[in-house]
């Protein structure tokens, strides 16, 4: 028989973090039994092996925090043994003391360099060893509240990596829904409307909307919330509900040939006021332009709140024009009286609305866009019905390579009339 | 965010040390001057002339502070340029808040 387990009851007043389970290794009986004797009185859990290939195969089944092994052994000697247990990398720390009859620091130093924690000299005298085992002790203390940290910061970050990848799959579907609510419509009698949108990364605020109203009439606008993220999010899909023509501050029949002049400053009055009072944003506001087309009248109308200039297209003199206006954003301060700004709006005319993240895009040697840079790259590309005019331009705007991903969202939208 | 504080007379210096204010800066720049704001230092120059690029998130953040200041002091932009002073006017802001070249010109008009 080469490996004896102590069945033997150890004393009751040990407590059960001070109890250790150790393996003996040693080929000499007489020294197993002094030792297991001693160890026993101490209160610890001891089994023995003869030498180090069966004390290998006990640690591999068992988990002992201390090995005490005898140096010179058959089959495996001690710091052989030492070696394999650290090579092995187990998953706890084994606290390993060499018995030496030898004494030198050669020794020693062979030992310390084979893995050895500590050493005792034989004979064994037992205070001698208490001492030693009570520093094993310490350092295994130690070791087991290191691995417990480990493993605790471990899950954590194994809780906090799965949690962000479900923020940011759910965000790149939120991603995707945000366009579910663009309109897809594009003719209207003479008008035809079309659009690009890129949401953000993590999503952000733009959106647009258009209806029509009449056979004269083609309401509209372009929205950007302020920030990105979630909550820019929501609040323009909230716009959304309330510039419905079922919504809350929005009346379809309300709308007509009469009243387009004044509508649009009157609508941005109400928004703002509905934004400052009886909507909490927090500090989200939004920059908006909204309208009007009359066919009949051939003219538009149209509030600008904050929101980039727009450029409008004169087919006469076949020049694309920057409408220098300004105009507070919606929801910022409150009582602002809004204007309406009215153009004439001939067949052949058009107009096109953007986000600011169009200006915060790049060019290919690395400048940022201009407003200046995008006029020059619409006024290249008046001559194209609307469909390719806004392929074309996020084309050249590099929005067609995808798998980039734009710190906001990207919209841009023209409002042709045609001849 | 990088923004150093120093004081002139009755007035607190804020300077932005940062090209770029956006989402990233906007809240931080807030929690800043709001703390001087209660500190009791409510006569303000925030001096944005290093900063090239400015978003909507940190513009909400200069309007909530002029908010906080209220009638009990004074919150004075100097420096904006280029394509932040274009927002400002854009936004019509440069209505709203009281806008100098640089602190100097900002010292000379809040001392006034």
């Amino acid at each position: 028989m080469l490996a004896y387990i102590n069945k033997a009851c150890y004393p009751k007043h040990k407590k059960d973090e001070q109890r250790m389970n150790i393996l003996v290794v040693d080929d000499a009986r007489d020294m197993q039994l002094i030792l297991r004797r001693i160890l026993g009185l101490m209160g610890h859990q001891v089994t023995l092996a003869d030498n180090g290939q069966v004390a290998w195969e006990l640690i591999q089944q068992h988990h002992f925090q201390l090995v005490i092994s005898d140096w010179v052994m058959p089959v495996m000697d001690g710091p052989s043994l030492c070696r394999t247990i650290r090579t092995a990398e187990l998953p706890h720390y084994v606290y390993i003391i060499l018995l030496t009859g030898m004494s030198g620091k050669q020794n020693l130093i062979h030992g310390m360099e084979a893995g050895a924690d500590d050493f005792a000299t034989k004979p064994i005298v037992r205070e001698e060893l208490e001492v030693r085992l009570r520093a094993a002790q310490r350092v295994l203390n130690l070791e087991y509240t290191l691995e417990e940290k480990n493993r605790r910061l471990e899950n954590i970050n194994r809780s906090l990596s799965e949690a962000q990848t479900l923020i940011r799959n759910d965000l790149q579907r939120a991603a995707v829904l945000q366009t579910g609510v663009l309109p897809t419509q594009k003719m209207f009698g003479r008008l035809c409307v079309d659009w690009f949108f890129m949401p953000a990364q993590f999503i952000g605020g733009d959106t647009f909307n258009y209806f029509q109203i009449s056979d004269d009439l083609l309401f509209f606008y372009s929205i950007d919330v302020s920030g990105h993220g979630i909550s820019s999010a929501l609040l323009s899909m909230c716009l959304q509900t309330l510039l419905s023509s079922s919504g809350e501050l929005y009346c379809l029949d309300e709308l007509n040939r009469d009243n387009a002049p004044q509508f649009p400053s009157r609508l941005a009055s109400r928004l703002n006021e509905h934004l400052n009072h009886a909507l909490d944003t927090g500090d989200h506001y939004l920059t908006l332009i909204m309208g009007v087309v009359d066919t009949r009248e051939e003219c538009l109308y149209f509030v600008q709140a904050g929101h980039p200039q727009p450029f409008l297209y004169d087919p006469q003199t076949r020049q694309l024009e920057q409408l220098r206006c300004t105009g507070f954003p919606i929801g910022l301060l409150p009582d602002i009286e809004y204007e309406t700004i009215s153009m004439p709006f001939p067949p052949g005319s058009r107009f096109i609305l953007y986000s600011d993240g169009v200006l915060e895009l790049q060019k290919p040697c690395g400048e940022p866009l201009t407003e200046q840079d995008l006029q020059a790259n619409l006024q290249a590309l008046m001559h194209l019905p609307a469909r390719h005019m806004v392929v074309d331009l996020s084309k050249r705007l590099g929005l067609n390579k995808g798998g980039e991903d734009k710190p906001d969202d990207i919209s841009l939208m023209t409002i042709d009339f045609c001849g | 965010m990088k923004l150093s504080i120093r004081t002139e007379g009755e007035f607190t210096i804020a300077t932005i040390e940062e090209a770029r204010m956006d989402a990233a800066v906007a809240p931080e720049l807030k929690n800043h001057i709001a703390q001087l704001l209660t500190d009791g230092k409510t006569r303000i120059v925030l001096d944005i002339s290093a900063v090239t690029f400015m978003d909507s998130s940190s513009l909400g953040a200069l309007v909530s502070l002029l908010k906080m200041v209220g009638n009990r002091g004074d919150l004075v932009i100097a420096g904006a340029k280029g394509i932040v002073a274009d927002l400002f006017k854009l936004t019509r802001m440069d209505r709203v808040f009281r806008m100098a070249a640089d602190v100097d010109a900002a010292l000379g008009m809040v001392a006034a």
